[in-house]
């Protein structure tokens, strides 16, 4: 068997070889992961239990913080920034013998849903390189695609694992609000945010999300979750399908889904039928509640504090101003306009404060839905990977694609994605919805369902 | 909703974002559009129902002592785009 500095130096040189087709890395930790596998292959001769990730090799989000390692969130802003310290899934992925070895491309500010945003490089799916890999963690789904890494970790605030995972034919799992840290993740709507896992298979994700999952107090909104996430599987669980999940769905999609429903209940699942009306205000509340969450979230990048400037400021007011209009790409100055815009004074009543109000109304019907019927399926995405540059005139038209990811973060509630069946040259993804904290049995679920795919 | 020119270089001002003309006539067009199909959560969002909060019950307040490590502050040091010692250097506010 080869030792772990074998498998990672064949893997580099494999990445040397392929990423700049695929562009899912935008830094390789080359020297870092070499001596964290001859640390590992030194324990395993002395006999020493190796951790629950040992010789798993793990991309990372580059929103999520690895000391002294530039920390871009894909964005000119902080094209220099170098991060000051381990964010906590990066410390828990280590502590555990994982090899982190890199970090990949993302939307600008994790702003996007297919990484064209990304102001540092352009990331390809690997399944058909002329199309989106999905966003806005593109990088670490290709990645996990493209065979240069075993898991990906990224984050997921509208949709933003679970759509690249589909695009490009992996697994991944958007935990419930509040199961992992998010200390040391660039921050882009705050109730929305969660960190997650992608991998090839459903057994990966569950591994390593029980080791990054966990409260820390270094995240409050940790506070309530277990101190140890039990993967366990817990029975065959009764499952209903929202007829909007399936509105307005590629009829190639809709073709796979279909095939699984049949498949589960020739395997003894009992599904059921509902309809949650409240789901077709998802977008507007969903993207409302971005707005305002992000507008706030990029005050703080005024050029001061977060690495080099290309030039010094002379004033502040007009200094900072133009600094910003430069370095922000269009749809990061589009969110933070319409953000700045819904919370004025003059307009918070009449949007912001509906948009919270109405983000009650979809939670309620949500949780009320999955203490009904145990657990939420639909695809993940309506579409199939659009070509790259497709659809970057109409943002509109961007948003509307992540119709059926976003309730999931509005409600905080977990939901994976798991590939079943094919259309050309993809593997559309199954969307699996549970309640808080149910991460145990969305994760069996997927589990089923990439049984019954083989 | 109505959005024209003046507005989106008010908006441009408050966020501290400076616009060149094509981008604001470029917004101009994009955000009437965006709010004409936004203005659908009206129907959802305009009775009596609770706001959302997100803390949900958590809120677990911590030991009142001083926060274990602090090592991030010589990192967080380094990365000013000027400064003066360990002190953040501004351009001035006002005259």
């Amino acid at each position: 068997m080869d030792t772990h500095t074998q498998r990672i130096s064949g893997l580099l040189e494999k990445i040397r070889m392929e990423n700049e087709k695929v562009g899912a890395f935008i830094e390789i930790y080359g020297e870092e992961a070499l001596a964290k596998a001859n640390a590992l292959d030194a324990k395993a001769t002395s006999g020493k239990k190796p951790g629950r990730l040992a010789g798993k090799i793990i991309a990372i989000k580059n929103n999520i913080a690895y000391r002294g390692k530039r920390l871009t969130c894909g964005s000119k802003m902080l094209a220099n920034y170098l991060a000051p310290y381990d964010a906590a899934v990066v410390e828990r992925v280590e502590a555990e013998d994982g090899i982190i070895i890199g970090s990949t491309n993302l939307d600008e500010f994790a702003c996007g849903s297919d990484t064209t945003s990304s102001a540092i490089m352009r990331t390809r799916n690997p399944l058909d390189l002329d199309c989106v890999p999905g966003g806005s963690s593109g990088g670490s789904a290709a990645s996990v695609a493209a065979g240069f890494a075993d898991m990906a970790l990224g984050s997921d605030t509208g949709g933003s694992i679970r759509c690249p995972a589909a695009f490009c034919g992996v697994v991944g799992m958007k935990p419930t609000y509040g199961l992992v840290s998010r200390y040391g993740l660039a921050d882009m709507a705050m109730s929305l945010d969660q960190i997650g896992p992608l991998a090839k298979c459903v057994a990966d994700v569950k591994l390593i999300l029980s080791v990054i999952g966990g409260s820390d107090e270094r995240d409050q909104t940790t506070a309530s979750s277990p101190k140890s996430v039990d993967l366990g599987f817990e029975g065959k669980p009764s499952i209903a399908v929202a007829r909007e999940f399936l509105e307005g769905a590629d009829e190639r999609i809709a073709g796979c889904f279909h095939s699984l429903v049949g498949k589960l209940k020739d395997d003894g699942y009992v599904i059921s039928e509902i309809s949650i009306p409240e789901l077709r205000h998802a977008i507007p509340i969903y993207y409302l509640t971005v707005f305002a969450e992000f507008s706030s979230a990029m005050q703080k990048y005024d050029g001061l504090r977060y690495g080099k400037m290309d030039r010094e400021l002379d004033s502040l007011v007009e200094g900072v101003s133009e600094l910003r209009g430069d370095k922000f790409g269009l749809e990061v100055k589009r969110r933070i306009l319409l953000g700045t815009f819904i919370t004025t004074k003059e307009y918070q009543d009449a949007w912001y404060g509906k948009t919270l109000k109405a983000r009650a109304v979809l939670k309620n019907a949500m949780e009320s839905a999955l203490s009904k019927h145990g657990l939420l399926l639909g695809p993940t995405m309506g579409v199939l990977p659009w070509k790259i540059g497709e659809k970057m005139t109409n943002p509109l038209e961007m948003y509307l694609t992540d119709m059926l990811t976003v309730p999931a973060n509005l409600a905080g509630i977990p939901a994976g994605s798991v590939p079943f069946g094919k259309a050309g040259r993809f593997r559309p993804g199954m969307q699996v919805l549970g309640s808080r904290f149910s991460d145990a049995k969305v994760l069996a679920l997927m589990e089923e369902i990439e049984r019954l795919d083989r | 909703m109505k959005i024209d020119k003046g507005l989106v270089k008010k908006m441009a001002e408050l966020s501290r974002v400076r616009l060149s003309e094509a981008e604001v006539s470029r917004l101009e067009a994009e955000f009437s559009g965006i709010f004409d199909y936004f203005s659908s959560i009206s129907e959802l969002g305009s009775g009596g129902e609770p706001l959302f909060y997100v803390a949900g019950g958590s809120g677990k307040r911590r030991e009142d002592s001083p926060a274990k490590g602090g090592k991030e502050a010589d990192g967080i040091v380094a990365q000013f785009s000027r400064k003066e010692g360990r002190l953040l250097v501004a351009p001035k506010s006002m005259d």
